[in-house]
């Protein structure tokens, strides 16, 4: 590992590091909801489902295992928190990273120095996606560790397995976030629009015949709880993607003047 | 004179920077000898910033081109921050930094970084290892930054504005260090300021840039010796052809008072004396007279 890779890791690491915890801390406290709330939420649907009030139409639309606690865990975790709160993590920290640099002052002095700008774009990236990865992992094992003392109920691998198309959906919004980043210097209007960017990218999740193209529903991995299947050619696909935007943001921050 | 790589440390043909209709900086041609130091002087908004940071890569050129160092800006702008010490005009270090963290930091960055060098400095200046950026006066700022840039042993120099928002007695430490890092290390420095006596106090070259360009570039003391003046006080009429002689380049006069723009001092006061004058006296301009006689000869240009 060169020296100056060295140098900017020691940076990386000492500046986001309070971000990393919050961004753990939050998917831990996630994790540990989803088991614990599940007796909760059991007895608000049994008050739903008897309640006379409700039109049947709405009745039908819950599933019937909903309950069963591998659909509950899957359903509430990588269907819904994870990935919807992963995206928002890789639009925080993709939106800050080289906008933070210019909006704190400290792009003139960065960029100055005996290194070369893709390294430090690949450096932030890195350790943004290392946090990520983590955080998410974490929250996974605290959503295990709970279910087992909770209801004794051990999760699949699938749910670790699920880990990756999420981790591959979250690459690719950081970056978009990322791009945008270098090209607008206050980290709030970059966040700003990357997230409207990022909300152009859901639209086909509303789309039933194009459900199938949105990164987000493909961040759920739901082949994997269905069919127990690895969704290859997704996260294959999303990577690529999120590999092309990692690029432009590298090209992008080469030409731009600082 | 014709310059090569191994006598400049900067070269620049027809640098050029545009943003979009504004043109920062008109087509530069300047050369720094290696070992110099220059000064490098004029208004705001002449395009002094854009120049040193199209030098240091942190700008790209819309055209020509600029060595430095031997190396191409456009291509080998890693190798060139290697060997050159960059201090920013408004220069923003990590806050969370402190003297320590930086020179750990810039430690891994540079080949040639000296840690006795980075001591001494930080001695010098009385600075606190442990206090961080962001509980650091501006002055305490620009001395860490300071630090750095010397600390690297650079070959290349370029500091904007280093000493603005300093007082008088750090500005006095920092242009020593200036001056010891130039002697100890064979260093080049660029210095952009508007503190002419300071320029005046470190630089032997100068360089003043106007509206994009470089208008008038020189070794100082030759500037100097070329824009000597004979301030002279006739008894009675001054010679007719006063004007006409050798080395006279211009006369102002004000009564019996003349002030003579020559450029052979010592024949034209030998002459002058001739006349058994009052008063024969040569008078020396400052590097901020010379400023303004650049400023007022660019206004008048056609």
């Amino acid at each position: 590992m060169s020296g100056a890779v060295r140098a900017l890791l020691f940076k990386e690491l000492r500046e986001g590091r309070w971000k990393y915890l919050i961004a753990a801390v939050v998917l831990v406290a996630l994790g540990v909801s989803i088991p614990v709330t599940h007796q909760f939420i059991a007895g608000m649907l049994e008050q739903y489902m008897d309640d006379p009030a409700v039109p049947q139409a709405l009745r039908d639309l819950l599933p019937p295992d909903l309950l069963e606690m591998s659909t509950y865990l899957w359903t509430n975790w990588h269907a819904k928190n994870l990935y919807q709160t992963v995206a928002v993590i890789a639009l925080v920290f993709g939106s800050g990273a080289v906008a933070g640099e210019f909006s704190r002052g400290t792009a003139p002095y960065l960029f100055s120095r005996a290194v070369v700008r893709r390294s430090v774009l690949a450096v932030k990236t890195a350790v943004d996606l290392a946090g990520m990865a983590l955080a998410m992992l974490l929250g996974t094992a605290a959503l295990d560790v709970t279910a087992r003392i909770a209801h004794g109920y051990a999760v699949s691998g699938a749910f670790y397995a699920g880990l990756v198309p999420a981790l591959a959906g979250s690459v690719f919004v950081y970056g978009l976030a990322l791009l945008i980043s270098t090209r607008i210097d206050d980290p709030v209007k970059a966040g700003v629009a990357a997230a409207v960017a990022a909300a152009l990218f859901s639209i086909p999740t509303f789309v039933p015949a194009w459900r199938q193209w949105s990164v987000y529903v493909q961040m759920t991995g739901r082949s994997l709880f269905e069919t127990g299947t690895f969704p290859w050619l997704p996260v294959l696909v999303i990577a690529a993607l999120a590999a092309a935007l990692l690029a432009a943001a590298a090209y992008s921050l080469e030409r731009r003047d600082i | 004179m014709t310059w090569n790589e191994t006598d400049a440390a900067v070269i620049c043909e027809g640098l050029t920077k545009h943003y979009g209709a504004k043109v920062a900086v008109a087509g530069v041609d300047w050369v720094v000898p290696k070992g110099s130091v220059t000064g490098l002087v004029g208004p705001n908004g002449a395009g002094k910033t854009t120049t040193l940071k199209m030098l240091i890569g942190l700008v790209h050129p819309t055209a020509g081109r600029a060595r430095v160092l031997g190396l191409d800006v456009a291509a080998d702008d890693l190798a060139i921050r290697q060997r050159t010490g960059y201090m920013a005009e408004d220069d923003a270090l990590f806050r969370w930094m402190t003297a320590e963290d930086a020179l750990k930091f810039s430690r891994l960055l540079y080949p040639a970084w000296s840690d006795q060098v980075a001591r001494e400095t930080l001695d010098l200046f009385g600075l606190p290892a442990n206090v961080p950026v962001a509980k650091m006066s501006k002055g305490m700022k620009r001395q860490l930054a300071l630090t750095l840039a010397v600390a690297q042993r650079p070959e290349l120099l370029i500091l904007d504005e280093p000493t603005s928002g300093l007082d008088p007695e750090r500005r006095r430490d920092f242009l020593n260090v200036i001056l010891k890092s130039v002697a100890a290390e064979g260093a080049t420095v660029i210095m952009s300021s508007h503190q002419l006596h300071e320029i005046e106090r470190v630089a032997d070259r100068v360089a003043f840039m106007r509206e994009g360009r470089i208008v008038r570039e020189s070794d100082l003391d030759a500037l100097k010796e070329a824009s000597r003046r004979i301030r002279v006080i006739f008894q009675g009429d001054p010679p007719a052809d006063l004007a006409q002689w050798p080395g006279v380049r211009r006369v102002e006069a004000d009564g019996r008072l003349h002030i003579l723009h020559v450029s052979d001092v010592d024949a034209v006061t030998a002459r002058l004396k001739t006349h058994n004058p009052f008063v024969v006296e040569v008078i020396e301009q400052n590097l901020e007279e010379l400023y303004f006689e650049t400023a007022r000869r660019e206004e008048e240009r056609p």
